[in-house]
């Protein structure tokens, strides 16, 4: 882990960065902290330091060298101090793939102890109860309970086409119960063959990966993987980027072999139910915009696939941010900053938020249940009246009938 | 009777003389070729070698053989003897002089040695391919020089510097050349005090040079085998630094598999170069160093004005480097060609211009790049001692160069009508020439402070900020291709 695994493209990123300055001006954090301590481009020389120390010239002659316990803490708030949102990786005139970077120095941190405290109540939470948010991880349903009629997926089946891979997030908060209740509500109108893992689903591990403690979640990815393959299902359909993201490109490379099913964010399930005609919705006189997950845009590339949902319902009134697409600011609530730094959420969150108003905008739409808690709480902060929707709230909204 | 016909006989012959006569009395003699009247030998052959120098040397065997000059007796008796005994004794006179054996008897072009020597490549090997001397002004005794005033052509002189005629039949050649017949303090043929070493491998970026670092030489007292010093040196730290980026790439997992060795991990990379090159994919890889190594268009879809700034800097060296590729291969492969003839002359109008207009476009981007710096807070960028040293090489290679572009107009004499199209170089040579200074005395000079300045930007480069010359568009390109592939 950490420098060790830095592979030899990424050391070369390390010489190739030509320190212009343009990923601080696109940095997500960086107005809100105004000290070079978060900029991308001093992390990256930090990085290069640290590298450099192991594996440099004069490291090799005269031995390597040991950054002070201060210049370790000063670099580990730095590199914790970041949404991992890659806005930086996307503006990059020479293509460095940041975000990468960033876990691996998260990674280095870990291994060298100087990392915040709480990310040890983290792994603890993760591994031994299996979600984020220390709760019995049999209650990972309680969301279901407020449904008028509990779909049959919902309650588990042996098998089934699909498996909806709820998340922590959705599971465990209230805020964010309305995502699976309008998911599943979508799914049993298209009368798709789905279920749950219920107890059996266990975090994905990408808040683990991203703390740079990827070590500690093999575990998690061979019970998840075991649990799918065992429903025989061809689909996996996640409700959050983070998990899409982690089940899309660390799942293969975690146990060394293809899926053998398919990984889709429920954004491309509405966008191929919308195509093929198994959704009918009905008028939504509203305008929307809509805010792209960093895990999902940037991070996955998917961009249109909740646009195209979006633009499918009747009414609707859709609006870009300024800010939108490859270049969407972040919501905050990325990179396990939550766990550090609630300050710095809260301001990304106000600035994002801002976006979205002037775009006069009625709701705000998203595709990830961590931006839609993170923005709606700063809705509510800032008392500012737009309605925060995940995408599938939205089309559960506007079904007929 | 018989006296009657022979009269009419008579008559008729001097009428038809007279009608044969008349036009060639009534005009100049006509220009023929001296074979149009004797027998033309077969000059493949040694006998018809030997006849056709003995019809020369039924003239030019006599002591008494000579011309004009300066109201002065020339010598033009050759030695057949001596003559044989040359390097071009085996050739006849009119192989060389292929513009004299006509009446009227006079030569009325140089030597014809591009007919045998196909040798300019190596003259542009050599540095310079001297395009406004002639051959024999180098290679044949004796060494009087002289600057044609009306052709500023240099050629062998028919006086010495005594005003004395020279005896210029001696066929010997000078093995090996020596540079100070012209290169000398106070020479009045437009060459620098002191000889030059040739343009070298670090030149071929921005010049029209010898893309080697050792090589044989006919020049100088050095001649033989010689080795580019100017660049060999730089060149090894170059090669240093690029091992020392290497050795720490090199640290890196490939395939995301630890404790390779480094050979395993070439073996690796080398693998997938090839799975690249020798497949549908070189052409995405094509399409991405295109778009994002030379186009930039990452940096275009960030900012228009820091595209601008890096295009102005970038494609005019690529400019300047495929130029002077282009005029090595031209003289390499067809040095008698037109268009190389072009080429190599960089006071031809359009060599002149686009060399210059490609350095002008260099500055502009340059400049611009200093002024963002120092006028756009946003940048927040950020100067290290380096950055300041390999900054200001770059600048003063610049300087230089145009310094010594326009100390090399005045002092080669080029006319301004010509030398007008290196306006740049010309610019700084009309200012140049106000100041009271011997130019061909401090032209070397210049020289070797514009080739050390190149010499230290390209040892310095592997350890500067701007290595991402090199590694930036690299990695653009592979990064594209991993995207795509992705």
């Amino acid at each position: 882990m950490g420098l060790d695994t830095l592979s030899v493209k990424q050391l070369i990123e390390l010489d190739a960065c030509t320190r212009c300055g343009l990923c601080i001006e696109w940095c997500s954090n960086c107005p809100e902290i105004g000290e070079p301590i978060a900029w991308p481009r001093e992390k990256l020389q930090g990085l290069k330091s640290l590298a450099r120390k192991r594996f440099g010239i004069r490291a090799r002659l005269f031995g390597r060298g040991s950054p002070t316990d201060e210049a370790l803490e000063y670099f580990s708030t730095s590199i914790y101090d970041c949404t991992l949102c890659a806005r930086c990786a996307e503006v990059c005139p020479v293509g460095i793939d940041t975000r990468s970077l960033w876990v691996a120095a998260r990674e280095e941190m870990v291994e060298r102890g100087h990392y915040p405290k709480p990310f040890d109540t983290l792994r603890e939470t993760v591994t031994t109860q299996y979600n984020i948010s220390g709760d019995n991880n049999e209650e990972r349903l309680i969301w279901s309970e407020n449904l008028e009629a509990i779909p049959d997926g919902v309650k588990g089946k042996e098998e089934a086409e699909i498996v909806y891979f709820v998340g922590c997030t959705p599971s465990f908060y209230p805020q964010t119960y309305g995502i699976p209740q309008a998911a599943v509500t979508v799914m049993e109108k298209a009368e798709l063959d789905f279920t749950t893992l219920g107890a059996e689903e266990w975090c994905c591990g990408y808040p683990l990966i991203i703390a740079g403690m990827g070590d500690a979640t093999r575990e998690l990815v061979e019970h998840n993987v075991e649990e799918v393959r065992r429903r025989r299902a061809t689909k996996l359909v996640a409700g959050c980027p983070s998990c899409y993201h982690t089940w899309l490109h660390e799942y293969p490379m975690v146990i060394g072999e293809p899926l053998g099913f398919e990984v889709v964010h429920m954004s491309q399930l509405l966008e191929q139910l919308l195509a093929d005609g198994c959704l009918k919705l009905g008028e939504f006189p509203r305008s929307v915009t809509y805010h792209d997950p960093c895990d999902l845009g940037r991070n996955s590339g998917v961009y249109e696939a909740p646009r195209n949902v979006i633009r499918s319902v009747p009414g609707i009134s859709f609006i870009e941010m300024k800010e939108s697409g490859r270049y969407a600011l972040c919501c905050g609530g990325g990179g396990d900053v939550a766990m550090c730094n609630q300050e710095l959420v809260e301001a990304v969150a106000r600035r994002r938020l801002q976006q979205a108003q002037a775009t006069g905008a009625q709701a705000l739409v998203s595709a990830c249940q961590q931006c839609k808690r993170t923005l709606m709480t700063a809705a509510r902060q800032e008392k500012v009246r737009m309605r925060v929707l995940d995408i599938v709230e939205l089309v559960a909204a506007a079904l007929e009938g | 009777m018989r006296i009657r016909l022979i009269s009419t006989c008579v008559v008729s012959f001097a009428i038809l003389l007279l009608l044969v006569a008349t036009p060639s009395l009534a005009q100049e003699p006509e220009e023929q070729e001296c074979w149009a009247c004797h027998r033309q030998p077969n000059l493949d052959t040694v006998a018809g070698v030997e006849a056709a120098n003995q019809l020369c040397l039924d003239c030019h065997g006599e002591a008494d053989t000579f011309k004009e000059l300066a109201g002065q007796k020339v010598p033009l008796q050759v030695d057949g003897a001596t003559y044989g005994e040359t390097r071009h004794g085996h050739l006849a006179c009119t192989h060389c002089h292929n513009t004299v054996a006509h009446s009227p008897h006079q030569e009325t072009a140089p030597l014809a040695c591009g007919d045998c020597h196909d040798n300019l490549a190596q003259h542009i090997a050599n540095g310079d391919a001297h395009l406004t001397v002639e051959c024999s002004a180098c290679h044949f005794e004796p060494e009087a020089v002289v600057r044609d005033a009306e052709s500023g052509v240099v050629q062998q002189s028919g006086v010495d510097d005594q005003g004395m005629a020279l005896d210029r039949t001696s066929h010997q050649m000078t093995e090996p050349v020596d540079c100070q017949r012209c290169h000398y303090e106070g020479n009045e043929v437009g060459a620098s005090s002191a000889a030059l070493p040739p343009k070298g491998l670090l030149c071929f970026a921005c010049h029209d040079a010898s893309p080697v670092l050792y090589a044989g030489s006919a020049f100088g007292a050095g001649a033989g085998m010689r080795t580019d010093w100017v660049s060999a040196p730089a060149l090894l730290v170059f090669c240093l630094g690029l091992v020392v980026a290497s050795s720490f790439w090199l640290k890196g997992t490939v395939h995301g598999k630890a404790g390779l060795s480094v050979d395993e991990k070439l073996s690796y990379i080398a693998g997938d170069a090839c799975g690249i090159f020798f497949s549908r994919r070189l052409f995405t890889l094509l399409k991405y160093l295109v778009l994002d190594g030379i186009l930039l268009r990452r940096t275009l879809r960030e900012s228009v004005s820091r595209w601008m700034m890096h295009g102005l800097i970038l494609w005019p060296f690529l400019g300047r480097f495929l130029l002077g590729v282009l005029t090595w291969c031209a003289a390499s492969f067809w040095p008698a060609a037109p268009l190389t003839q072009t080429l190599v002359n960089k006071n031809a109008p359009p060599v002149a211009f686009t060399y210059d207009f490609l350095a002008f476009l260099i500055v502009i981007g340059a400049i611009w790049a200093l002024m963002r710096r120092a006028l756009d807070s946003q940048m927040r960028e950020i100067t290290s001692v380096g950055d300041v040293v390999i900054t200001a090489l770059l600048g003063g290679i610049f300087a230089f160069g145009f310094v010594v572009e326009g100390a090399r107009l005045i002092v080669t004499q080029v006319p301004g009508a010509q030398a007008i199209y290196s306006f740049a170089g010309y610019a700084v040579s009309l200012v140049l020439r106000q100041l009271p200074i011997d130019w061909p005395s401090l032209y070397s000079y210049l020289w070797w402070v514009h080739a050390a300045l190149v010499a230290a930007f390209v040892a310095y480069l592997p350890f500067s900020k701007f290595f991402h010359i090199l590694v930036g568009p690299a990695l653009a390109t592979v990064s594209g291709l991993l995207r795509e592939k992705e």
